[in-house]
């Protein structure tokens, strides 16, 4: 028996967890998991024993039909035996039912991760707080963040306050959150604001000294020139982008419409 | 993937009768005396756009007595 037709039926019989995993995730505009690969193959590992297991229970009730683990496990061990030689030739004389089998298996991996997807999401079980949110939170937390998942109700959108160094001064750009963008890594890359608007943080002479000056966190403006809307420059256009790893300070905060 | 915008908040984006109020909002939010929130129109009715609360700071607890 070829060595790699073992490793080609064990790689079959965990494919489904590979599907479930990547079926489960939510998706986002870029790949999200970085999770170490050591890491996701055990996830998958133990996800396609559950799902192997499972669906071999309800093709046994539904159909009748049965896994003969022992012509399975010679298969997978691939020692010259007669008893190889006899699973090969059950499999050669009928190779469709393995391959339905295999082939529903994982159709099954595939609506199973969809389904549970959708039950995720319907009922939020992966928001903070929610009994089993550590097992089924996705690995998306600038989603999370963005889309004020975890409120009890979710926002009408978000009010980015940033602060970037440009040639040595300090702006602070505000606007709405139209859209973001995510490296490879998962990190934030691009922030694409509407109504977008900026003033040099250089103009606040008089801070409290026991105010915070950061963006939008107690920022405190008293330079006397007049209201602090007053002293944004509008930024022209309809989105401006901001580039992440320019700025600072990320202040976030909700919309409402009510 | 779930929009970051709500349909009707774009709505009021696009309007270009709110933007100017929406960058007011924006702006005002992080001055000495905030607002947190307008009056927008969205499909000819009228709403209001709120931030989110925030907890106040040492100032203006201080400002309040």
């Amino acid at each position: 028996m070829n060595v790699a037709f073992s490793a080609l039926l064990v790689f079959l019989l965990l494919l489904p967890g590979f599907l479930f995993r990547t079926y489960f995730k939510r998706a986002e505009k870029v790949v999200l998991d970085i999770k170490p690969f050591g890491q996701a193959a055990i996830d998958a590992f133990l996800t396609a024993i559950v799902i192997d297991l499972v669906w071999y229970a309800l093709t046994h009730v539904l159909t009748g039909a049965r896994v003969d683990f022992r012509a399975l496990f010679t298969l997978i061990a691939g020692e010259k035996s007669a008893e190889l030689e006899s699973a090969i030739a059950e499999l050669a004389a009928d190779p469709w039912r393995p391959g339905l089998f295999f082939g529903s298996l994982y159709a099954f991996a595939i609506v199973c991760a969809f389904g549970l997807r959708r039950i995720v999401m319907r009922w939020r079980l992966d928001r903070r707080g929610a009994p089993l949110a550590n097992f089924l939170r996705f690995d998306t937390p600038w989603y999370y963040l963005f889309t004020g998942y975890d409120r009890p109700t979710p926002p009408n959108g978000v009010a980015i306050g940033a602060v970037v160094s440009l040639g040595g001064t300090a702006y602070l750009y505000t606007g709405v959150l139209v859209e973001y963008f995510l490296d490879d890594q998962g990190q934030l890359n691009r922030l694409v604001l509407a109504s977008a608007a900026r003033r040099p943080l250089s103009e606040d002479a008089l801070l409290e000294s026991d105010a915070l000056p950061e963006a939008g966190l107690g920022l405190e403006a008293h330079a006397g020139e007049g209201p602090t809307e007053e002293r944004f420059y509008p930024i022209e256009g309809d989105y401006f982008v901001l580039r992440y790893s320019e700025v600072l300070t990320l202040n976030v905060r909700y919309l409402d419409l009510s | 993937m779930k929009a970051i915008l709500s349909p009707e908040l774009l709505q009021v984006l696009q309007d270009a009768s709110n933007m100017q109020k929406v960058r007011r909002l924006l702006t005002a939010s992080h001055g000495a005396h905030p607002t947190d929130s307008i009056d927008v129109t969205v499909g000819g009715r009228k709403k209001r756009l709120s931030l989110s609360p925030v907890a106040p700071s040492a100032s203006k607890l201080a400002s309040r007595g």
